[in-house]
């Protein structure tokens, strides 16, 4: 059956009934291979600091998963939809425990907010914030020295990643992220010191 | 004083900075750890999150999840024969052959001349009858209604010390498991509930270790935990498990 004037192709309760039917067959199916494996994956990705529970990650995932068995008649490969299931139902979690803080906690208490930042000092004075204020400018102007693909490098092995991950990323060789990386942090160093802000915040 | 590495990496992630076209979408961010993104899509999205500490935190996780994924999937999909521990390359694919990220042979020159010692072909054919042999012993524990690619990685729960799934009343005091065709050691490691990593053996050629009191005492602290095997051979490494066992507060 079709409903021609939205254009969108409709099926009957019957079809429906049966397609849910089929769905459910298959999404037990998939449970009893994958399921503990997926309890697992939940278990172990989710970033614990961030009061995330892992059942509701879970049951979200496999929520996603039955409508994607409703959508389509196969899945050609579990595993990989299954990947894509868990890694966009736990990134949705993060944001949405991101935006309630961010709606719950002052603007100003970023370490609440920001799960990698670690203050120090809780109250920082006019001296330590002018401090910050400057290495921050001094930053950006030693980044912005940096040729195209260092600052990339650099910018990524700032925010934690490793140089495989580099590498991966950027469609390297582990070699050259380390290379670029290692380069790169070294004309960033000289840069903020040129700047005067050596020990700044030490 | 110049400035430490923890200092800049502080300062660079206080900026507060964030994607400036925003933040893609979960589903980018997850094709962009799976590598499924052009690449025109990928660079704009990696120097997007090059400067956000929200998405970097986010496909770092994604990318975490995407390797473990991947081993799984391998050890899902590998055929049954995963303890064949020889597997030549073919003419037509010679060198290096990944095995579930491990490279099981050496590279081709090497291998080429190897292969050409007549007592080469000697070896590959007892260990491949050993290989045989002990695939058919292992498999005689198994219980029939178990999918042939779990059984690798999934030994009788009646080989297993403590069971798999066993609830105790005491923390164990060994752990024991099939010993595995071509290995010559194997390293345990211990994980709890949330799957944090909480305590790895040393490399041992048994079987089977004991647990000392300091290990005890740490798995006292919670309910449930799961162990897996990790089992090197000259030519291979599989993993064993996950098995979890259950102790009563």
């Amino acid at each position: 059956m079709s409903d021609e004037s939205s254009g969108k192709s409709t099926s009957g309760p019957s079809e429906d009934g049966a397609r849910r039917a089929r769905a459910e067959k298959q999404l037990e199916a998939l449970l009893e291979e994958y399921g503990p494996w997926l309890r697992r994956t939940v278990a172990r990705n989710c970033p614990q600091n961030l009061g995330i529970n892992p059942d509701e990650v879970e049951q979200e995932a496999i929520l996603r998963l039955w409508k994607a068995l409703e959508r389509e008649s196969k899945l050609e490969n579990p595993t990989s939809y299954l990947y894509r299931v868990v890694s966009t139902a736990t990134i949705d979690a993060i944001r949405r425990v991101r935006a309630r803080r961010e709606d719950s906690i002052e603007p100003e208490d970023e370490s609440m907010a920001n799960p990698q930042i670690q203050t120090v000092d809780s109250s920082p004075g006019p001296e330590r914030l002018a401090s910050s204020v400057e290495l921050s400018r001094a930053l950006e102007a030693s980044l912005g020295q940096l040729s195209e693909n260092r600052k990339l490098a650099v910018k990524l092995h700032l925010q934690g990643f490793n140089t495989r991950e580099i590498g991966d990323l950027l469609g390297w060789t582990e070699a050259k992220a380390r290379n670029l990386a290692s380069r790169g942090m070294k004309d960033l160093r000289e840069g903020l010191e040129k700047a005067g802000v050596r020990d700044a915040i030490e | 004083m110049p400035l430490s590495e923890q200092a800049i990496r502080q300062a660079f992630q206080s900026r507060g900075q964030r994607c400036t076209s925003g933040c893609p979408s979960s589903e980018t961010l997850s094709r962009l750890a799976a590598g499924e993104l052009s690449e025109t899509e990928r660079l704009q999205v990696v120097r997007s999150v090059a400067d956000c500490s929200y998405c970097a935190v986010e496909l770092k996780v994604l990318m975490e999840t995407k390797a473990w994924t991947d081993k799984a999937s391998t050890r899902f999909e590998q055929e049954p024969a995963v303890d064949s521990p020889v597997r030549p390359p073919t003419s037509a694919q010679p060198g290096p052959v990944q095995d579930g990220g491990r490279l099981i042979v050496p590279p081709p020159s090497r291998f080429r001349s190897i292969v050409a010692q007549p007592w080469v072909g000697a070896l590959a054919a007892g260990l491949l009858l050993l290989a045989v042999i002990g695939l058919l012993a292992s498999r005689l524990g198994e219980p029939e209604d178990l999918p042939d690619r779990l059984r690798s990685s999934n030994p009788s729960s009646a080989d297993l010390l403590p069971e798999s799934d066993a609830t105790l009343e005491e923390p164990p005091t060994a752990f024991a498991w099939p010993p595995q065709v071509g290995a010559t050691s194997y390293a345990v490691t211990l994980y709890d509930s949330s799957a944090n990593s909480i305590w790895q053996s040393a490399p041992t050629e048994e079987s089977q270790l004991q647990l000392d009191a300091q290990v005890q005492e740490i798995l006292r602290q919670s309910e449930s935990y799961f162990w897996t095997v990790n089992a090197e051979g000259p030519v291979r490494q599989s993993e064993l498990g996950p098995f979890w066992f259950h102790i009563n507060p």
